[in-house]
């Protein structure tokens, strides 16, 4: 009984740190992503926006940031601005933007 | 010439702290609303959301806190919750409520 705790716990052990390290990835890829795709132009490099019309996301809800992009993509939420941005994204890079804003 | 450098200066304090006391009272005031409009139920009165799709408010900027609730009353901005929500809310509600959001301190 103890050692099949033992090994229950240990196996969560890795489970947990396999998934940590996805999210590392994501959140590092998200990085990138900030950068190249120019979010951080309007919305800083760690979320805080400089011009007040422009929304700070940092430490925003990553499941909210993720819904908001993929109605920008589809055009349920509208911005001129918001939507040219989001067309090319695909699902991996949103989650990872997400992942990154989010845990700044 | 000096009088005159006073005496702008004198006014100049003034006014501010006439904004001052405005900017106070929208967030004393916003306070209260988002009790009783029942923002608080799902943004939290510090502004933090209680669900992962419920937006942190908090420290957000008020210009885009206003915006966002002018666009949900005027049915610009599409969501389910957030329509009825604004629906009744004055312009002087909108501005206390992001001014009281916007005051909270940002996770």
């Amino acid at each position: 009984m103890k050692s099949m705790i033992i090994a229950l716990s240990a196996t969560l052990m890795m489970l947990a740190g396999t998934a940590q390290a996805a999210d590392a990835e994501l959140i590092n890829y998200g990085s990138e992503q900030a950068y190249i795709q120019k979010c951080m132009a309007c919305h800083g490099e760690n979320g805080i926006s400089g011009t007040s019309q422009y929304p700070n996301i940092k430490g925003q809800k990553a499941m909210y940031i993720v819904e908001q992009l993929k109605a920008y993509r589809a055009g349920t939420r509208l911005n001129t601005l918001m939507q040219s941005q989001a067309r090319g994204l695909d699902d991996r890079t949103i989650e990872a933007l997400a992942a990154y804003y989010s845990t700044r | 010439m000096k009088s005159s450098i006073i005496l702008s200066a004198a006014l100049s304090a003034a006014l501010l702290s006439v904004s001052a006391h405005a900017n106070e009272d929208a967030i004393a005031n916003g306070g209260a609303l988002a009790q009783a409009k029942g923002c608080a139920g799902c943004h939290g009165m510090d502004g933090i959301g209680i669900a992962p799709t419920f937006p942190n408010l908090a420290g957000q900027h008020r210009t885009y806190l206003t915006e966002q609730l002018q666009h949900y009353r005027s049915g610009y901005r599409v969501n389910a919750m957030m329509n009825p929500q604004a629906a009744g809310l004055s312009d002087q509600e909108i501005f206390d409520l992001s001014a009281y959001y916007a005051s909270q301190r940002q996770p």
